[in-house]
């Protein structure tokens, strides 16, 4: 075998491998509250709410949102990729879930700029008001708040896709 | 000799090469080999952990920075904006300005982010908006006062959520902090994170948060990165039933209030004269859609007195 024939083998086995990774059948909740909705529209139904690192099996893809199954309970319904990362997430002791990523697995949870970075940053910084921003993300908005804002402003359709403005 | 290294060259050029134009999806790649057999020379497995750790800290950049750890991020450059600015707190006033977030971000091509989209109103009367990494959304009541419906206050908080979309902020940082974190991460010790690693890791997250923060206050993002921000911002607009218009009716009025020599938006964003040049050709077919005089009624109900 030729040494470009070599390249050319070992590049197609990369693009496989990638492909391979890539479409693995499952996806870790990336996210703090994961919405797994009823169906595939930003204002579907909540049926199920997944915390951070729990897995998911991918059993379908439509566009950038998924039908998934959570493995721990088998709840069905459809996540938005943006919730989703194809890593497993091991959470350090305590907060770990069930079922999570064993050791030797990439670990991501709690790694990098975390919550403990982000106290020793509190303790050195100045005119930092952490309190505020904690304020802020106390702010929430109820479905029904959303669904009926959306009905009298003539916005979105509660379900997503169509529009009452037509 | 020779003919047995010149294929383990090619690879780890290639690898390299690889690495260089794809980042992540390269070290994806990686994650996926064992032991490899090339050419009759045969790379161990403790050689290809050892590849792979260098494509990773080369690879790393700011598409490898995890949602939780820009949600850490986003806090911190909140907490500077809100160790500078106070916020409005009334429910009224908060619930309204979330609503109309909210109803925008669920449809934006990241709806979930770690810690959520927040929004809140500064008191602050200089023509600002800001977006943190992660969703917490800041606008001043001198941009308000440049909003005459709903629908202007939506082309704002849009063009907002098009920033954390789109991860500006995060590119803000320099790619050598991330590095050096990434290469911190990496190391075994880091698993019990403490002492003069997690010092090194406060440093690398103090400094990346002055970038980010200097680049919303200071400097602004790129003429780029506003024309992508505002050419994103448009298909929110059109997917939640806004009138794309709002936007290019916003930067007029900005373009009448704005004192050309301030340190607002004056400072940190081109002229928007330009960029309502570069926006036209984009709403060519758009339509004034149904609604738009209720929702300014409940606009002027809300924010009428601020």
């Amino acid at each position: 075998m030729g040494m470009r024939m070599k390249i050319v083998l070992f590049l197609v086995l990369s693009l496989v491998a990638t492909a391979v990774w890539a479409g693995q059948g499952w996806r870790s909740v990336a996210v703090r509250k994961g919405a797994v909705r009823v169906s595939p529209m930003p204002f579907g139904k909540i049926v199920a709410t997944l915390g951070y690192g729990e897995r998911v099996d991918v059993l379908e893809e439509q566009g950038l949102w998924f039908k998934v199954r959570d493995q721990q309970q088998g709840r069905e319904g459809w996540m938005h990729s943006a919730s989703l990362i194809a890593k497993p997430i091991t959470l350090k002791p305590g907060e770990r879930v069930e079922g999570g990523a064993s050791e030797d697995e990439l670990a991501l949870g709690g790694k990098g700029f975390s919550a403990q970075v982000e106290a020793e940053y509190k303790a050195r910084g100045k005119n930092l008001d952490y309190a505020s921003v904690d304020w802020m993300e106390r702010i929430q908005v109820s479905p029904e708040a959303m669904r009926e804002f959306l009905a009298k402003g003539g916005l979105q359709n509660p379900e997503g896709g169509e529009t009452h403005a037509k | 000799m020779r003919n047995k290294r010149a294929p383990l060259l090619a690879v780890l050029l290639s690898l390299c090469c690889g690495v260089l134009v794809s980042g992540c999806e390269t070290t994806n790649v990686l994650d996926g080999l064992g032991a490899v057999q090339v050419g009759g020379f045969r790379i161990s497995e403790s050689q290809m952990g050892a590849i792979k750790k260098t494509a990773k800290a080369i690879g790393k950049a700011f598409t490898d920075i995890t949602p939780e750890q820009e949600y850490y991020v986003g806090r911190a450059v909140g907490a500077t904006l809100l160790g500078k600015y106070h916020p409005r707190t009334e429910p009224r006033t908060v619930q309204y300005l979330n609503l109309v977030g909210q109803s925008l971000a669920r449809v934006s091509d990241m709806p979930e982010t770690y810690g959520g989209y927040h929004f809140v109103l500064l008191e602050d009367e200089g023509i600002n908006a800001f977006a943190a990494p992660g969703g917490l959304i800041f606008v001043s009541q001198g941009m308000l006062r440049c909003c005459k419906d709903e629908d202007t206050l939506a082309a704002v908080l849009a063009h907002e959520i098009a920033h954390v979309q789109l991860k500006h902020g995060l590119q803000a940082i320099k790619t050598s902090r991330l590095t050096s974190a990434f290469s911190i991460i990496a190391t075994e010790g880091a698993k019990q994170a403490g002492g003069p690693q997690l010092a090194q890791l406060t440093g690398i997250f103090e400094e990346s948060i002055h970038d980010v923060t200097a680049t919303l206050v200071n400097s602004g993002y790129s003429r780029a990165f506003e024309r992508e921000a505002d050419a994103a911002a448009l298909v929110i607009l059109g997917r939640a039933g806004y009138d794309q218009r709002a936007l290019v009716a916003l930067l007029g009025e900005m373009k009448q209030r704005l004192n050309p020599q301030g340190l607002d938006f004056a400072k940190t964003h081109p002229d928007p004269a330009d960029r309502i040049g570069e926006l036209e050709p984009l709403l060519a077919e758009a339509k004034a859609p149904a609604g738009m005089a209720l929702r300014q009624q409940r606009f002027k109900s809300v924010l009428g007195s601020i």
